[in-house]
């Protein structure tokens, strides 16, 4: 099975949902500098949920601040044996 | 409308303002720390901060207009809707006296503010009084955190007379919020799933009321920064509580319609855990 690339899912989902082109998005970088307000970053997420067929707690989501934090969440939820990297 | 609904408002109405009454109501001339806010050290971080919210407050003929407007054949909610401007116009006022007798401005100033604020227009934002109810819940809780903040601000910077300001304003707006997610219950008990759409159109759409109306806001949007109001503090401390208090979460919400037209799907939301 394909690595899921929580970046390139990122810049998807910001192209789809937002109509935002995101460049140079790293794991490193910190989504709150991206541009972005807080009710497209929500419906980013909801995009993931549905895409990786996941929910993440707002709890952990609260927490989360760059792509790689992201990253390690998605690990956490999605069923055993999907590969999931930055 | 529905007749139980509106019975339910009116009894929610009154136990709001019998609180209101018995226990909430300040003085603008009688219970604030006149004398502290003149012997404070000018802070002009401070001051452009509470000139910012006195603007916000002062599109309050608008805010009145728009929900009298909506409930005009609503007694409860017209009511609340006259009550609630009653105490916005206090926190305006208020704020326009902290400027003037702490010397940050002139009352001259303060005209040209006004002419300034009330050249623009608020439109209602949501269509609907119960979208507009859920638009209460976080607007009020958000401008409650918003005010907590500047009140522990004035505090760390020795500014007792504003922080008492701030406390007062906080209290009514705390109350505004209760009041708000008492009346979006019952709807939620009427109308579950139309009250989750109606949730979720304004969880996805929800700006501030006027802030961008306010003259030179992006500046002052820094200054409010700094100050500890950001896009985080919306999230966390904003729709956190609101949905713990109506014992929803997000994922209660249908997607937003940006969301499902980026999916190709109107399809319900996933519920895999």
């Amino acid at each position: 099975m394909a690595t899921i690339s929580i970046t390139q899912l990122f810049a998807q989902a910001a192209l789809e949902v937002n109509g935002k082109k995101l460049e140079n998005l790293k794991p490193e970088t910190v989504i709150s500098k991206l541009g972005l307000d807080s009710v497209a970053v929500m419906e980013l997420v909801s995009y993931f949920e549905e895409k990786l067929s996941i929910r993440m707690p707002d709890e952990d989501l609260a927490k989360v601040q760059t792509i790689n934090d992201l990253a390690t969440l998605v690990k956490r939820l999605v069923p055993p044996g999907t590969e999931v990297g930055a | 409308m529905n007749k139980a609904l509106n019975e339910k408002f009116y009894r929610e109405y009154m136990t709001f303002f019998e609180h209101a009454e018995k226990s909430r109501r300040w003085n603008l001339f009688t219970d604030i720390d006149w004398e502290s806010v003149k012997a404070a050290p000018k802070n002009d971080s401070l001051a452009l901060c509470a000139e910012t919210f006195c603007g916000v407050e002062m599109y309050l003929p608008d805010y009145v207009e728009g929900h009298l407007d909506m409930f005009k054949d609503n007694f409860a909610r017209s009511w609340f809707a006259a009550n609630w401007g009653y105490e916005e116009s206090k926190h305006g006022l208020t704020l326009r006296e902290y400027l003037v007798r702490s010397g940050h401005r002139t009352d001259e100033q303060m005209h040209a503010y006004a002419d300034r604020i009330l050249s623009q227009r608020w439109k209602r934002p949501f269509p609907t009084a119960r979208q507009m109810t859920a638009y209460g819940v976080v607007q009020e809780m958000t401008t409650f955190i918003i005010y907590k903040k500047q009140q522990q601000l004035c505090e760390q910077q020795g500014q007792d007379g504003l922080a008492g300001i701030y406390k007062l304003i906080a209290k009514d707006e705390m109350a505004h919020t209760r009041y708000y997610e008492i009346i979006l219950g019952h709807y939620f008990d009427d109308d579950r799933e139309g009250t989750l759409k109606d949730i979720a159109e304004v969880f996805y759409n929800f700006t501030m009321p006027a802030y961008e109306l306010v003259p030179d806001y992006d500046s002052r949007v820094e200054v409010m920064r700094t100050a500890g109001i950001d896009r985080g503090v919306f999230l966390n401390e904003v729709w956190g509580p609101v949905f713990k208090k109506l014992k929803i979460t997000r994922h209660d919400l249908p997607r937003s319609q940006r969301v499902q037209k980026a999916l190709g799907s109107a399809a319900p939301q996933s519920t895999a855990a």
